[in-house]
């Protein structure tokens, strides 16, 4: 696969209508109908988190194991690699178990490391429903990546009671979705 | 006023010279992989009554690849571009455990909203409200049409906005679609 988006060629005074000019138009018609996209997401099993510190997301589904650009891999289970640099829109989701601690929960979305300063997203949201069940958070935001970028999704609560990031299903799970839309 | 390339009908026997290739392909596909778009931050204090809506002013452009925002109208972001555009946006509130957080976006400081997102105040001391990677949706004409994003709390005395890097309000938008 390519690691840039196709060159748009800029014509000229004498440039010959050739096979190869007209395929590089089939080649930015097809990066645009194709881009570098991958979805991830913990589907098989629970994850516990520790409170007071993110917890990282140990992703093991590719989801329709379509991952053309190789942009992530099980044996590095939390990171989601841009292989060509551009404009990215990005999903995090997270599913978490509820208890009555009345407390924050936070979803982040980090940028090359795991420092505070490395987040690019973040969204707070109350720790003890007023009705049972899981909590579900589901954000999108827009960031630059330079090849060899990674994103991370983290978990974050500061109760007493501990928690755990829940794998019920392939739709009610922690997820990142990454997805190229522009130069 | 931007403007989307318009497509080409090509007929038989057509023969384009190069600057009728630029116009009808090389233009369009530069503008898809290049589409209009802006990001925006709000980096300096800004306070808060209790219960009146406050827009965000903003004073620090991360990218703008053509006119949307002008410092001097710092709320307001009007693209030039007419068109479909995807939105992303964040607020954040200093800690208080009263009352409930809002965020709005609005369009043309009507009353119809494109979107509205509640949040919490937190119990816990220091315990600030971040809610950021709010995605909607919106058309614009490219000439009058503007949004802005309006915060609001009613725990009963001012609040700020965050200042940390990772509690900043943002904006983003980019276009997507012709009109």
């Amino acid at each position: 696969m390519p690691n840039s988006s196709p060159p748009v060629h800029r014509w000229r005074a004498g440039d010959a209508m050739n096979a190869l000019r007209m395929n590089e138009i089939t080649a930015s018609l097809n990066w645009l109908r194709n881009p570098p996209t991958v979805h991830v997401g913990r589907t098989l099993t629970n994850q516990n988190a520790t409170t007071g510190v993110y917890t990282f997301v140990s992703f093991d589904t590719n989801y329709n194991s379509y991952d053309p650009y190789n942009m992530w891999d099980i044996s590095d289970p939390t990171k989601v690699y841009a292989q060509v640099a551009g404009w990215y829109t990005y999903e995090g989701v997270l599913n978490l178990g509820s208890n009555a601690d009345d407390c924050r929960l936070i979803m982040s979305v980090f940028l090359n490391g795991t420092s505070t300063t490395n987040i690019i997203m973040r969204w707070d949201q109350q720790g003890a429903p007023s009705v049972g069940g899981n909590v579900n958070m589901r954000k999108e935001a827009q960031i630059f990546m330079n090849v060899g970028d990674y994103l991370t999704l983290g978990f974050h609560y500061n109760g007493a009671t501990a928690r755990q990031m829940i794998a019920n299903s392939t739709t009610e799970c922690p997820q990142l979705r990454l997805r190229w839309v522009s130069n | 006023m931007g403007t989307v390339p318009s497509l080409y009908t090509w007929a038989n026997g057509d023969r384009p010279y190069f600057s009728e290739m630029n116009a009808r392909i090389q233009n369009t596909l530069n503008f898809l992989t290049n589409p209009p778009m802006v990001r925006l931050r709000k980096t300096a204090a800004q306070n808060m009554i209790s219960s009146t809506d406050t827009a965000i002013s903003w004073d620090l452009v991360e990218v703008e690849s053509e006119n949307m925002w002008d410092a001097t109208q710092p709320t307001r972001i009007k693209p030039s571009t007419p068109g479909w555009y995807l939105g992303e946006c964040g607020g954040s509130f200093d800690d208080s455990a009263t009352g409930y957080r809002q965020m709005d976006v609005r369009k043309n400081n009507g009353t119809d909203r494109s979107i509205r997102v509640k949040s919490d105040g937190y119990t816990q001391v220091g315990a600030t409200t971040v809610i950021r990677g709010v995605s909607f949706i919106e058309q614009f004409n490219g000439t009058t049409d503007y949004i802005e994003v309006l915060l609001f709390q009613n725990s009963g005395a001012s609040m700020g906005v965050r200042t940390n890097l990772d509690e900043q309000p943002s904006l983003c938008l980019r276009w997507f679609a012709a009109l």
